[in-house]
């Protein structure tokens, strides 16, 4: 005989619970050296020290993995909002996203918009990763990335407006000024002698690493992205490179169910929760 | 909010001739190319620059 649904709620968030707490410190230091080895590649290939071509490698990976150590500051797992240390989780989520260069407001309430209304084609900030196929979802992220794209940082900024918050309105104000600041500093580079430095520390694996957070982040653990619900919008799925170099989001819908589990300690939680998920019908992709 | 969005519609045609062309003309010197039609490096990066800068302001994108 199946358990009612509030038990079944209570018993999960009883599980859930034994995973939430704490500094997770993976997260920080992860999102502190990411950003400084980065940094510390240009004086490294500026002064020959370093090859371009080691250095272009490096910073794909940098860039690639700046985002997740801010979206655990997004949700306050650092430290929590109101609390003594919530400078230090603010410096993480900032400092994590110099790479990016997404300011870490920007990020936060579009991506609380996301939990709010997953997979709603009109307001979820991410909706515009949707595809039917991997393939679909690679060129998707290409095309959300031209000038005049609808969807991609676009979609955020045309959502901002029409939020028109104090909050929204220093979210695409932040936005603004990162993206003039990026593209001023590439033109500054470029002019002063260093266009290929530029373009291969920063611009180009920036490309790559928005390429692989769109498919991973966000078009892999929501797909097909036809159902909305809390059970419904995001799967487990089996990922062809593995947990690790998926960025853990294999375990995603945890996240959704939890925001406040740090990313490394989904797996486990996924394990201690999977029996409730499969009763609650959700989608596991045999995980 | 005006001034930035007509500063960002032309965005590529910025990106165009202060990245693409100094990245283009850097590329010819490194790899010790000759520009066409006795362009310096410089000269044929601004051609090349702009007019991709251009087509992609007037397409609204790149590819």
């Amino acid at each position: 005989m199946g358990m009612t649904s509030q038990s079944l709620r209570a018993r999960e968030k009883a599980i859930a619970d034994q995973f939430t707490g704490g500094i997770p410190w993976l997260m920080v230091f992860w999102g502190i050296t990411n950003t400084a080895i980065w940094l510390a590649l240009w004086p490294l290939v500026f002064t020959g020290i370093m090859p371009l071509w080691l250095g272009f490698i490096i910073a794909t990976i940098n860039i690639t993995a700046s985002y997740l150590p801010s979206h655990d500051a997004q949700h306050y797992i650092i430290a929590p909002k109101g609390s003594k240390l919530e400078w230090f989780n603010e410096l993480v989520g900032h400092w994590s996203l110099i790479p990016l260069t997404l300011p870490l407001r920007t990020a936060r309430i579009t991506h609380m918009e996301h939990h709010k209304h997953a997979n709603d084609p009109l307001l979820d900030p991410d909706y515009s990763t949707h595809a039917t196929g991997a393939l679909q979802a690679l060129w998707k992220t290409v095309v959300n990335r031209q000038p005049r794209a609808e969807g991609g940082f676009n979609r955020y900024g045309q959502l901002l407006q029409q939020w028109d918050s104090p909050a929204a309105k220093a979210a695409l104000n932040d936005a603004i000024i990162s993206k003039t600041l990026f593209f001023g500093i590439l033109a500054a580079l470029a002019l002063s002698g260093y266009a290929i430095e530029a373009a291969l520390l920063w611009w180009l694996p920036r490309h790559v690493a928005l390429t692989y957070i769109s498919f991973y982040l966000s078009w892999a653990p929501h797909h097909p992205a036809v159902e909305q619900g809390r059970y419904k919008d995001t799967r487990a799925f089996k990922s062809k490179l593995g947990n690790i170099w998926s960025s853990g989001m294999q375990y995603h819908i945890i996240h959704h169910l939890y925001p406040t589990i740090p990313l490394n300690r989904t797996p486990a939680a996924y394990r201690a929760l999977r029996p409730i998920l499969a009763e609650r019908g959700c989608n596991l992709d045999n995980m | 909010m005006f001034l930035v969005k007509s500063l960002f519609f032309f965005g590529p045609f910025f990106f165009g001739i202060a990245f693409l062309a100094p990245l283009v003309a850097q590329v010819l010197l490194k790899l010790e190319w000759t520009a066409p039609f006795g362009l310096s490096p410089l000269h044929f990066g601004l051609i090349i620059g702009a007019v991709l800068g251009l087509v992609a302001t007037y397409r609204g994108k790149w590819v």
